[in-house]
């Protein structure tokens, strides 16, 4: 019965962070399908971990981004891809505030995907990307720096 | 702490607050039910060379201790649960004649109804066997509809997605669905829409039937009607060649990681959302669907019944009588 009550406790956490983690993976993606993967992944190898995983959420939080980055990796080297209807964003005006992320570095990107969506801290970001504090607030220094840019040319487009 | 451009920042990202979230369980579930040691899986740990200094995550996920014990797949055994579904001639469509009364168990129902229907989703949990026995919905996309049962064996997985409207075995699946528009091109969905109407069953039916895309095969339409519901059937088979289509990137119901595969889809649903759940279940070379469309007291509904290629010929007559023969509908 102990697969049963871990699925359980797994599926309990999906519920508790889905929206936030879905929404903060596309935001780092940009893509829905590659942001629906990951997440499905990461929560897919920790059902299969069963109950070896102590802390299922921040595994998850930490697992789905690192996916997620390797799938953008390995899509970049997939030539022949265009995205399909099903990777574009519901509405333009985020498909244009997406297309502003896209210009940060996947660093930066993952900052504030996790600092504006998930409402991490900065230590809390540092502790899920492997990084210190101090190297977030950095990466959020500078993705504000090309995003104030960015959304400066925006506005006046 | 955040300079004060940061408030401008959090504005922006308060669009995404509006962006609908797929419920993606399902897609969990299909990645569990592959149930690929975690040697073999795609992990975190794959991609640690390539991962770029931020996200490079220290491995010590990947070198996590081996699961205590693998997650048993609440579902396995379906394959051979399906097997042992009693063998019918395969239903592709039925007429009024042929519709048992609801309150009787159809003759090819493997175990007859003897409780009262349970809803779906399974209150037991998503990813879960379904007891023998006959459940319901009473939505489909977000549309209240009035009840739809179906009578089931043994060999069937609840999948459903928040309105509980799907679910599936390993040889295929049964889906409730609603069309918002339908791609003109299967084979390029990005290409464009039908551009007539698809609020009647005439309508709808034309759209899947001219739809483009090199469908193997389009039967004629039939006149149906299931429980005084009127409506048309008809079944289409996926070209078993889909090289020139368009592709697209991520996981299939069999690969074992991320493919380029071929994006072949036919509908969204009015919610605009990919017509399958979570967007994972394109149409593989070969697939047949029969399609149910019907005009439920001025609500468009569509059931459809999807093979995967593969299993035999008499696990899919199985599949799709045990569905097919079962299915009745409330009287309003």
């Amino acid at each position: 019965m102990g697969d049963v009550s871990d699925q359980n406790r797994v599926e309990t956490v999906y519920r508790a962070v889905h929206p936030r983690l879905w929404r903060s993976l596309l935001s780092y993606t940009g893509d829905v399908e590659l942001a629906s993967d990951a997440e499905a992944e990461a929560f897919a190898q920790v059902l299969r971990r069963g109950d070896a995983v102590d802390d299922v959420a921040a595994w998850v939080w930490r697992s789905a981004f690192q996916i997620a980055s390797g799938l953008l990796a390995a899509r970049s080297r997939s030539s022949d891809v265009r995205p399909a209807d099903g990777s574009t964003p519901p509405t333009d005006s985020v498909a244009e505030f997406l297309g502003l992320l896209a210009e940060l570095s996947p660093q930066q990107r993952a900052c504030v995907a996790l600092r504006y969506v998930g409402e991490y801290t900065s230590p809390e970001i540092g502790e899920l990307l492997g990084t210190s504090a101090g190297t977030v607030r950095v990466q959020l220094h500078r993705a504000h720096a090309t995003l104030r840019h960015t959304i400066k040319e925006d506005e006046h487009a | 702490m955040p300079d004060d451009f940061d408030s401008a920042v959090a504005d922006r990202f308060k669009l995404l607050d509006h962006v609908r979230v797929p419920d993606t369980w399902s897609r969990v579930e299909l990645k569990v039910l592959d149930n690929r040691p975690a040697s073999d899986t795609w992990s975190p740990g794959q991609f640690t060379g390539e991962v770029v200094t931020m996200i490079d995550v220290k491995t010590t996920d990947a070198a996590e201790p081996r699961q205590k014990r693998p997650m048993r797949v609440v579902v396995a055994g379906i394959l051979a649960a399906a097997a042992a579904v009693v063998a019918v001639a395969f239903v592709v469509i039925r007429d009024a004649d042929d519709v048992t009364p609801a309150d009787e168990p159809s003759s090819t129902a493997t175990v007859p109804p003897t409780t009262a229907p349970r809803a779906l989703p399974n209150a037991t949990g998503k990813g879960t066997s379904l007891v023998p026995g006959t459940y319901f919905v009473d939505s489909v996309n977000g549309t209240k509809t009035p009840r739809i049962f179906v009578t089931l064996g043994t060999g069937w997985t609840d999948i459903s997605n928040a309105e509980g409207d799907i679910w599936q075995d390993r040889i295929g699946y049964l889906w409730f669905s609603r069309i918002g528009k339908v791609f003109s091109d299967a084979c390029h969905p990005s290409d464009g829409y039908y551009p007539g109407p698809v609020a009647t069953v005439d309508g709808v039916v034309a759209a899947l039937r001219e739809q483009q895309g090199g469908w193997a095969d389009v039967t004629a339409p039939a006149d149906i009607s299931i429980d005084g519901y009127a409506g048309k059937a008809f079944q289409r088979t996926a070209p078993a060649d889909m090289s020139a289509c368009s592709t697209r990137f991520g996981r299939t119901r069999t690969s074992t990681g991320p493919v380029t595969f071929p994006d072949f889809r036919s509908w969204p649903q009015p919610d605009g959302f990919e017509a399958r759940p979570g967007g994972s279940l394109p149409y593989e070379p070969g697939q047949i669907e029969t399609l149910w469309v019907l005009d439920l007291d001025g609500t468009i509904i569509v059931i459809s019944t999807e093979l995967w290629p593969g299993p035999s010929a008499v696990a899919h007559a199985d599949f799709a009588a045990a569905e097919l023969d079962s299915i009745r509908i409330e009287r309003r």
